[in-house]
């Protein structure tokens, strides 16, 4: 996926939503995007899709330019997964609402059947095949929509805002099962700081529109652009800056084992 | 929802926004009845729709308006070919048009320099139930909202491979399924929340709920109110022949 | 008095196969500052609305025991008799605005108890400036953040003067530095005096300023007690979030390396004398 001095404006406003996005993510990466509301994380994930195209600039997803395709064409390349699951959820059974990908990129009967009995298999859905989606729990439904778009496999997944609104478990379980999707690009929008520490190594901060900073995620966190990107530091780097450790552990376990080793030696 | 703008209150300063609203009200509904009285009269018709055109830029708002008109045309243009085809007569056909342009313009004069709680208020002060007042504004209140959901919807279901576009008339409607359930179910849940809002904030406490804001009727509100009526009854008397 | 009273509270949502809340006790003394955590589903939502009186009215159901707050019996009320003793704010921050102004919902409440338009207007001045809301006062909902549209909303529970503020799930949908400073909000509030209970997922945010915390689990309360108390039981648990600093703590006393309270932010560790042994 490349982003090439890409600019965007909503209708009606006066101001950009992105100011000269430079980016390039390649096959199997994962990547976190930080940036506080309204920093245009959003607008971000919309052109990786094909929902929204640049005002300016290009984006180009397995070397197609946006503009030149169809919304559902790219769609079928970059799934993603919104942060509402009721902003998509329409159907009778949850059968139908994760067949619903596979009947509008036109899959023939007998592969949709065979696809979505996997997807809700792997989602520990299967019980819930004939049930209404909107009787699942919060998490079940959360399963439900990335379910829904991974039943089409697409080859990068964009997911916005995973772990808003979830329990400690419920944000484990969502980091776990996007670790298993091996080969894929897995690309999330979070203001979750120890989520995307966790599962993604790479980060990018996005602020006013504009990439602050892109790179490894531990150099990240330890470089000063919270304040600028309003967002608060974790305790954990905070709490390393304050005792003055050389080294720079991003999870509590990094950081006992860091010092500990700094005692030992 | 940008064709929605010329109908949503923005603040301003202009003579027309420090117009009570009954003024206004009565202005729309000359706007409303000269289109009437003028019936197929095209002539007319344009010079009504560029009086209400003209009062829009006196309160300096062509720029919210103007979204609303385009989308106006559109349904206009449709009323047009649809009374083309059915009732015939060209000219006959186009002034049909124009006179929804002006019932759109003259309806946004109001909306675009009327505060909704002066409305709510004058709604009060008529006499209609309060709880009936409250529901209308909220139902207003939220319609952006709601909009922008059905957005978030659309962008859901396009992300799967959604493609709302056929020229199947029986699969467009089906195709509305994805947009609409989704629609509701949200409509509902956010209609339960502000029903809760509204049971928290005391809403039912008292029958006689007091008023925050007060509206004056100033002396210009009376010249305008007054002298609109005046041109009503005049057109009417004029259009029932009562006059020479 | 004590603010808050729930004694043997039982709660089934109508045509619901289970209970929600079963058995809970729980007091709240005035001034507390309480934090409700637990996994989804817990209960934690299904207990605030049984303070504010949503259950039983608004939800009907099978409900057991007793909630009284500020000597008031909630279930013999109706939510709307309540306001003036409790404010509620709801997770979703712009459902519960429901008004064209930022100065008009803050009115509303007022308008619905029928106070004279003098004392409304004096009434919401105070509450406006009290939440620096004086430059906001005329804008929309619509063109708020969600940080603003929360801050709104507590205004609008606080204008009839209330001597509880519930709030559930407040900073769900806000970024982090938006709900720090809602959080920060709170505990002036809290310092003023308001009897505060929130139920919240980011513990860290929230439980220094706090001085009760309530862990649910499955409808029941697991525990309650002083934060640092109960947050060291579920250090090494999924179960509720920890802040960093207290699982490191943790940790390094287990080792040896850490003596004394276990913090709840950066500061505290950083302050506890009896900390940390020389190092680095």
């Amino acid at each position: 996926m490349v982003f090439r001095s890409v600019h965007y404006s909503y209708p009606l406003s006066n101001q950009e939503a992105l100011s000269g996005v430079d980016l390039s993510i390649s096959e199997g990466e994962r990547v976190a995007i930080l940036g506080e509301n309204g920093a245009g994380k959003t607008t971000l994930l919309k052109h990786m899709n094909g929902l929204l195209r640049p005002t300016k600039g290009f984006v180009e997803i397995e070397g197609v330019d946006t503009r030149k395709a169809k919304t559902y064409e790219i769609a079928r390349k970059v799934g993603m997964v919104f942060q509402n699951p009721n902003h998509q959820f329409f159907a009778q059974t949850c059968w139908d609402e994760v067949a619903f990908a596979l009947r509008n990129f036109g899959y023939a009967e007998e592969e949709i059947a065979k696809r979505t009995e996997a997807a809700l298999r792997d989602f520990g859905l299967w019980e819930y095949k004939d049930e209404s989606p909107f009787l699942l729990s919060s998490g079940e439904k959360k399963r439900l929509s990335i379910a829904s778009v991974m039943v089409y496999d697409p080859s990068v997944l964009v997911l916005d805002e995973p772990t808003a609104g979830q329990d400690a478990g419920q944000k484990r379980r969502i980091g776990e099962m996007l670790s298993t999707f091996k080969g894929k690009a897995v690309i999330v929008s979070t203001h979750d700081m120890e989520f995307a520490v966790k599962h993604f190594p790479r980060t990018i901060i996005i602020s006013r529109g504009r990439v602050v900073v892109d790179g490894p995620t531990r150099e990240v966190f330890y470089g000063e652009y919270w304040a600028s990107a309003g967002l608060l530091e974790p305790q954990v780097v905070a709490l390393a800056k304050a005792l003055g450790m050389t080294a720079k552990p991003i999870t509590a376990q990094e950081f006992v084992k860091a010092f500990e080793e700094a005692v030992a030696k | 929802m940008s064709w929605a703008s010329g109908l949503t209150f923005v603040h301003g300063d202009s003579f027309l926004h420090r117009l009570n609203p009954l003024p206004k009200i009565v202005i729309v509904i000359g706007f409303f009845l000269a289109a009437i009285y003028v019936y197929d009269d095209l002539f007319h018709l344009i010079v009504l729709f560029g009086l209400s055109a003209a009062l829009i830029v006196a309160a300096r708002q062509t720029r919210r308006w103007w979204p609303t008109m385009k989308m106006s045309l559109f349904v206009a243009a449709v009323i047009a070919a649809l009374d083309y085809a059915f009732v015939g007569g060209l000219w006959f056909s186009v002034a049909m048009g124009v006179r929804f342009l002006v019932v759109v313009s003259a309806f946004s004069i109001y909306s675009l320099t009327t505060p909704p709680d002066d409305t709510a208020a004058v709604f009060m002060r008529i006499g209609l139930p309060y709880s009936f007042v409250v529901a209308f504004m909220m139902s207003i209140r939220f319609l952006p909202l709601l909009a922008k959901e059905a957005q978030n919807i659309v962008d859901a279901q396009t992300s799967r491979g959604f493609n709302m576009s056929t020229r199947n008339p029986i699969k467009l409607i089906k195709n509305y399924i994805p947009i609409l359930v989704p629609l509701m179910v949200i409509s509902l849940m956010r209609a339960d929340s502000a029903a809760q809002a509204l049971e928290t904030r005391g809403f039912g406490y008292t029958n006689k709920p007091s008023s925050y804001g007060s509206i004056g009727f100033s002396a210009w509100d009376w010249l305008v109110t007054v002298g609109s009526v005046a041109l009503i009854v005049y057109a009417t008397l004029q259009r029932v022949g009562l006059l020479i | 008095m004590k603010a808050i009273e729930v004694k043997d509270l039982s709660f089934a949502y109508q045509n619901a196969t289970r209970y929600a809340i079963r058995h809970v006790d729980l007091d709240v003394e005035e001034g507390d500052f309480v934090v409700i955590a637990g996994p989804s589903g817990c209960g934690k939502s299904t207990l605030i609305r049984a303070l504010n009186g949503l259950i039983p009215h608004f939800y009907e159901g099978k409900y057991e025991g007793s909630v009284i707050l500020e000597g008031v019996e909630v279930a013999s009320k109706q939510p709307h008799e309540l306001f003036k003793l409790v404010g509620t704010v709801f997770q979703e921050p712009e459902s519960q605005l429901l008004t064209f102004s930022v100065e008009r919902e803050v009115a509303f409440p007022l308008e619905n108890a029928g106070i004279p338009r003098d004392e409304m207007r004096r009434a919401v001045d105070e509450v406006i400036k009290r939440l620096n809301l004086e430059a906001l006062r005329y804008r929309s909902p619509n063109e708020l953040s969600g940080g603003e549209q929360q801050k709104v909303a507590i205004a609008a529970a606080l204008v009839s003067k209330p001597k509880v503020l519930l709030l559930d799930e407040p900073t769900s949908n806000l970024d982090p530095v938006s709900a720090n400073s809602l959080i920060w909000l709170l505990h002036e509030l809290n310092l003023q005096g308001m009897t505060i209970v929130v139920s919240e997922h980011r513990l860290p945010l929230v439980v220094e300023f706090s001085n009760k915390l309530v862990v649910m689990d499955s409808g029941m309360i697991a525990d309650v007690g002083r934060p640092v108390d109960v947050l060291g039981k579920y250090a090494d648990k999924d179960i509720i979030e920890v802040p960093d600093v207290l699982v490191i703590a943790d940790q390094l006393t287990r080792a040896g390396l850490y003596a004394g309270d276990l913090p709840l932010s950066v500061g505290q560790f950083l302050s506890s004398t009896k900390g940390l042994k020389p190092v680095i």
